[in-house]
């Protein structure tokens, strides 16, 4: 048997790749939001009856003759010529009356299509009482209502498909207003080939050219006045809709949260909140994680070892190097967790587009359109998909800006730098110090844009039709899925880096300059600390000592991902030979406090339990290294602005080329630089006025050249590729 | 009358385009014809967004591209 092809239709945010992600088993990017889907994208669902499909997914649209210069315009063009064996057509059974458009031109196409209503349980919350037997006859094509999370509904697709023959598709009721609109048009003499008349009509091209005096608009909106009206008649067959309270929320929400005063307050609110939220409740679980990592994969593997008969340097290697990289980096995914989980709930509720709504404005004062603020929060996630999400974007110069600015938004794997040394220096007060974070980057990135405005010329925006989707509750399975998926992810990428960087490093530390093997206090001696030391001169105006060398480190490190700075700097720091407590008492006294943090009483205060019951040695060592909390808020800053790390300047080159990804890199260590000297300056010029005022005088003359530099030579590369 | 000297909650009928491109292309397919009945659902901070609903769509524009659509009122 051949293998069937199948392609996924539908108006933008229908839930064509939900349905993919489902059939397919892949996790392509959804949300309700418009535009996801950016590229056709094929997999293949392995169905149990009809064995390997071929599916693709197209990008949304609302008709299927996309304009000039609209991107998907190419992708349309194949579905008439690839020949597909079945086009799914995938409606949205909220709003069914504007979504059957597109399915009228897919029938006028005679295109052998199966409509999928989705969202029907929603609609029925909504009120909206569809019958699919008289919609199916209406229509006369199959028809198919299910939702796209339950994967009950597929047998059926399955069915549907296998009973699909292409000879049923001659003649469909929805012909008549073919031959109608040709009869009209020919009578006019308005048309020449019979065949190509719609597709030339609606593209623009001959409607200047047709005497339109004997009809009362325009011609495209006489076609779209005709489809419209037979699908109301269709409609009033098999669809009725009652008012429930459903149906009133969405309105009402809307009025609470695009109120003209308040809007921007509540959004500024949703933002404070998942960050709280984040750092609170993901903290009462990363004490336990951190007891359960640190007694198995450090002290665990140390004692196995060594109970094994192995040799000390080598479990100390496995156990202290390796292990302690991996325990500091798994502590942090219940912190992870939490906040890919909030990021999922905003956009699968459909507040996104409510956010992109009430900043329009302010961002076109930077010169982008408020769509690109999606892309921007994406990125508190990963900047990856941040960058990669502004291809929705419609203009060139909206993207560069966007992925010059992009970088700037804290990402997932630098909260959990803050998180360590917040617990460490700013106790009770760490989740404010980590929204201020948020703040300067977002603060650095709006500098960029603003840099780089005048450079692009950037005038007019694309006109915008931004849909506000309804309110859904999201799938709480869904939601779950996929932050695992991305949690997963992140420890994919950091035991990429952490495992050959600790090891390494590791035995770098074990060894001098003479190589002979160091240990304990004489690790101050070592090739790792000689290098680092000299390197570290570099940072000293921003308060980190030569002393503190265990930190310049965890930033180079960082350069690769940032996912393993904590890591690194913990297993340097926890170095010194410690007592061992036995592994059964650790994970007890873990679970205790983490019953403890339970307690709403302490729920102020569960990030700092770590530092108090657990490898204490390493957050004191850190403590001591560092010295106080001006430098350490300085070294926050520079780890938040610095170098975007590797994958990120890769996704840069790769979207816009090498020459940007090279200014974003210089640009953002520079800022970072003069930023994170400044910041200590100011905190300490109390302590040393005269050199703190020397240091903010050298800051800002430099600053300003720095600016001028990063005009200059973002213009230079724009006009090279102009 | 042009969609931004309705107040929030007004009912309105649609009348025409005053020009021809891309963007009053997609309003089309999306529904938006003479004699289209929509409401004005909300207005951004700075009135330069408008958030309307015609034929169960939910959607937003901007006041100043919006400009070249013609509405009639209906509430009175």
């Amino acid at each position: 048997m051949n293998q069937k092809k199948i392609a996924l239709i539908g108006n933008p945010n229908s839930g064509k790749t939900t349905l993919y992600n489902r059939l397919t088993g892949l996790s392509a990017r959804e949300g309700n939001y418009s535009g996801i889907t950016i590229n056709t994208e094929d997999g293949f669902w392995r169905s149990s009856s009809l064995g390997k499909v071929q599916v693709s997914d197209y990008p949304g649209t609302y008709s299927l003759h996309p304009h000039q210069n609209d991107v998907s315009n190419d992708d349309y063009r194949s579905l008439f010529e690839k020949k597909y064996d079945v086009i799914v057509n995938v409606v949205d059974a909220l709003s069914l009356e504007r979504h059957l458009y597109l399915t009228y031109q897919l029938l006028e196409r005679d295109l052998p299509i199966i409509v999928v209503v989705n969202r029907m349980d929603l609609a029925k919350k909504h009120g909206y009482e569809i019958t699919i037997s008289e919609l199916s006859n209406a229509l006369g094509c199959p028809v198919l209502g299910m939702c796209a999370c339950n994967e009950k509904d597929f047998s059926s697709l399955e069915d549907q498909i296998l009973a699909f023959k292409p000879s049923t598709f001659k003649g469909y009721p929805s012909s008549k207003f073919w031959h109608f609109l040709k009869e009209r048009f020919m009578s006019l003499g308005l048309l020449n080939p019979p065949h190509s008349y719609l597709y030339s009509v609606e593209s623009g091209q001959y409607v200047n050219e047709i005497n339109q005096g004997q009809l009362e608009n325009p011609l495209d909106i006489e076609i779209a006045d005709l489809r419209y009206q037979q699908i109301q008649e269709v409609l009033s067959k098999c669809q009725v809709i009652h008012e429930t309270a459903s149906s009133t929320r969405s309105r009402a929400i809307d009025k609470i949260v695009l109120h003209h005063t308040f809007g921007i307050p509540i959004f500024l609110l949703v933002m404070y909140g998942l960050f709280t939220l984040t750092v609170k409740f993901g903290g009462i679980f990363q004490v336990l994680m951190d007891a359960i990592t640190h007694a198995l994969l450090v002290d665990g593997l140390f004692l196995g070892l060594g109970y094994l008969g192995m040799p000390h340097w080598f479990a100390n290697l496995v156990g202290h190097g390796i292990g302690q990289g991996l325990a500091t980096t798994l502590t942090f995914t219940p912190v992870l967790f939490c906040m890919f989980f909030g990021l999922g709930w905003l956009e699968h509720s459909g507040y996104m587009a409510r956010a992109a709504f009430l900043l329009d404005h302010l961002m076109r004062k930077i010169g982008l359109p408020g769509r690109s603020l999606v892309s921007f929060i994406i990125g508190f996630g990963c900047n990856v998909p941040g960058v990669l999400s502004t291809r929705v974007l419609g203009r060139h110069e909206e993207r560069l800006m966007s992925i010059m600015m992009a970088p700037f938004m804290s990402c997932g794997a630098r909260l959990t730098i803050y998180a360590v040394m917040v617990t460490a220096f700013f106790p009770g007060s760490g989740h404010n110090v980590i929204f201020l974070l948020y703040l300067i980057g977002i603060l650095a990135a709006i500098i960029t844009g603003l840099l780089l405005q005048p450079s692009l010329d950037l005038e007019q925006p694309l006109p915008l039709i931004m849909e506000m989707p309804a309110y859904h509750r999201p799938n709480l399975k869904i939601l779950t899925r996929s932050a695992l998926r991305q949690v997963i992810r992140f420890i994919e990428r950091a035991a990429l880096y952490i495992i050959p960087l600790s090891a390494v490093l590791t035995l770098l530390m074990h060894f001098d300059v003479g190589l002979n093997f160091v240990d304990g206090s004489d690790m101050e001696h070592s090739l790792l600390a000689q290098i680092a030391k000299s390197i570290t001169v570099i940072f000293m105006p921003m308060g980190i000592s030569i002393n503190n060398w265990q930190a310049t480190v965890g930033l180079i490190a960082g350069l690769l991902a940032k996912e393993v700075v904590v890591g690194t700097m913990n297993t340097l720091y926890a170095q010194i030979t410690t007592p061992i407590v036995p592994i059964g008492q650790q994970i007890m006294e873990g679970l205790r406090a983490f019953i403890d943090s339970c307690t709403p009483l302490s729920m102020t205060s569960n990030l700092e339990v770590p530092a108090h019951h657990f490898h204490s040695v390493a957050y004191h060592e850190m403590m001591y290294r560092f010295g106080s909390s001006e430098s350490a808020f300085a070294f926050l800053v520079f780890a938040l602005l610095y170098f975007p790390c590797m994958s990120t300047i890769a996704a840069i080159c790769k979207e816009v080329g090498p020459r940007w990804g090279l200014l974003s890199l210089f640009w953002s260590t520079a800022l970072a630089y003069l930023l994170a000297v400044m910041v200590y300056q100011i905190q300490t010029s109390l302590h040393h006025p005269i050199s703190s005022l020397m240091w903010l005088t050298w800051g800002s003359v430099t600053y300003y050249f720095l600016m001028i530099g990063f005009q200059k030579q973002a213009r230079k590369i724009w006009s090279v590729e102009k | 009358m042009r969609i931004n000297e309705f107040n929030v909650g007004d009912q309105c009928l649609f009348t025409k385009y005053l020009e021809k491109n891309d963007y009053t292309s997609n309003l089309v397919s999306l529904g938006l014809l003479p004699g289209t009945k929509c409401e004005v659902l909300a207005f951004s901070p700075l009135k330069d967004m408008v958030h309307i609903e015609f034929r169960g769509n939910s959607i937003a524009l901007r006041r100043k591209e919006a400009a070249c659509l013609v509405f009639k009122s209906l509430t009175p």
